[in-house]
């Protein structure tokens, strides 16, 4: 049995006040590592020839049910998926589990206008590129210099031609484009509670001052994101974290400012999910955020999330 | 050539991908820009016409091939790309020989092609540009960030 990670006394006192929570099962998931998935890049080849050339080389592996492309892992290949051929062709894209459903749940479709407003490193852009087969536009758009680098990597490695790469603050980005796109995905900076296994460090460097500021910074991302969507088009927030402020409540914000926001249950087979919070602490919740999807890590043993999809009326 | 290509400017990238690998028609119904370092980028005019709407645009459409003094050399993604229009000096290699070339390791080919560039493939898989060696070897031209393992000894086959 792996030893369980120690929480810092901030993150413990935090976890201890949702209502939800199974503290232990939690510690215990994510002291261990995330499962290995990935996804087939229809871009390059067909999935069927991907598969076979896989098998070929001993990789085995199974098919994620909420996810066209998605399989996890079975064996270890001899060199790790990361530094193999097939990733570096563009063949693959290594991608956690659960981070495969926000791009689903946005229903991207040849000839469509989509904005992905915080992209990189690009795995739901690329994702989002192979569900529009290359066709209409992509937009993939971070604030970050450092992080642009590794979008404009990925989008190339996975082949994509209907994309532009755009380097600004998502907060103003309806300024220039009001109401232009069919899809927009707001894959929301966070913090990041939902995949501890993957960097404890960012765990124990929470603290709810944190949480409190990020919020805001979400509140505006998607306010803006849903200024660029058209009426009739899809939004979805989503985040890898299990706090109630960056989840529930900027939702909840949007439904209270956006009177034309209608909020769609997310509905996915194959994962162990759980209600989001209507209150917490002395905060009231908009009811309708029961439609949104949450997990914690121990309920699928893989990452935390929470994805909203919201309709802009017609 | 830089920033959007005019329709005679693509026509001197077309032809030069016409004499070095004998592909016809390969940009036909892209919009082209070449950038820094001389790369060729392709993307729908669509898109290209979307563009003008946004500010701080990084970069679009796909990296698909190299301007040199030597000629035009493929990206992996170019040679991906141009697939079934590659007509000429096209190299087929083995796994064993493309898991080296991925690792930036050069193969030995029997008859030199006159070309300076080749595209090299393993069956359906291919495998960006090399360069040719006086030296009867083909050195690949894959960007660092996508060899498969960065070793200090990139000694050739035997
Ligand atoms: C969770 S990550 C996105 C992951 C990405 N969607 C993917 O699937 O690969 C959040 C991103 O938001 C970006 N970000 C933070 N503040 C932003 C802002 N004001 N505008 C746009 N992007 C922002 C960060 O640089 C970071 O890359």
């Amino acid at each position: 049995m792996s030893s369980l990670v120690t929480p810092s006394d901030e993150l413990l006192s935090f976890l201890k006040e949702l209502p939800d929570m199974d503290i232990e099962a939690y510690l215990d998931a994510v002291s261990k590592p995330l499962p290995e998935c990935f996804r087939i890049n229809t871009l390059k080849l067909s999935e069927e020839r991907i598969i076979s050339l896989l098998r070929d080389r001993g990789w085995q592996f199974e098919k994620l049910p909420w996810v066209k492309t998605g399989y996890k892992l079975l064996n270890s290949t001899e060199r790790g998926v990361g530094s193999s051929m097939e990733h570096m062709l563009g063949l693959i894209y290594i991608q956690g589990p659960i981070s495969m459903l926000p791009a689903e749940v946005l229903e991207p479709a040849p000839r469509m206008i989509v904005l992905d407003l915080c992209a990189s490193p690009g795995s739901k852009s690329t994702q989002i590129a192979q569900l529009m087969r290359n066709t209409g536009i992509l937009v993939c758009n971070d604030v970050s210099s450092t992080r642009i680098k590794p979008l404009v990597a990925n989008i190339q490695r996975c082949g994509v031609i209907n994309s532009i790469i755009t380097q600004s603050d998502g907060r103003y980005f309806h300024r220039w484009v009001r109401e232009q796109f069919d899809r927009v995905l707001v894959d929301a900076p966070c913090s990041s509670l939902g995949i501890v296994s993957k960097d404890w460090t960012a765990a124990n460097k929470y603290n709810e001052k944190i949480s409190k500021r990020i919020s805001k910074l979400q509140q505006s991302l998607l306010i803006s994101a849903y200024e660029c969507l058209k009426p009739g088009g899809l939004l979805v927030y989503s985040t890898c974290t299990i706090h109630p402020l960056e989840n529930e409540n900027v939702i909840t914000y949007l439904l209270d400012k956006k009177k034309d926001a209608e909020l769609l249950p997310v509905l996915v087979e194959g994962l162990r999910s759980r209600s989001p919070l209507e209150e917490w602490r002395d905060i009231k919740f908009s009811s309708e955020v029961k439609k949104c999807f949450k997990c914690y890590p121990y309920d699928n043993y893989a990452e935390g999330f929470f994805i909203a999809k919201i309709r802009k009326e017609a | 050539m830089r920033g959007v290509l005019t329709e005679d400017e693509k026509r001197r990238i077309e032809s030069l991908l016409t004499s070095y690998y004998g592909i016809s028609d390969g940009l036909q119904d892209y919009v082209v820009l070449v950038g820094g370092e001389n790369r060729v980028r392709i993307t729908h005019k669509e898109v290209l016409e979307f563009s003008w709407r946004l500010k701080n645009v990084v970069n679009m459409g796909l990296y698909v091939a190299k301007l040199t003094d030597e000629g035009i050399s493929l990206s992996i993604e170019g040679a991906q790309f141009f697939s079934h229009k590659i007509m000429k000096n096209l190299i087929e290699i083995d796994m064993n020989e493309a898991e080296r070339w991925m690792q930036g390791i050069p193969i030995r080919i029997e008859t030199q092609p006159a070309s300076k560039y080749v595209v090299v493939k393993c069956g359906d898989i291919f495998l960006g540009s090399g360069r040719i060696g006086r030296d009867g070897f083909i050195y690949p031209q894959i960007s660092k960030n996508r060899l498969t393992r960065k070793s200090p000894d990139l000694s050739k086959n035997p």
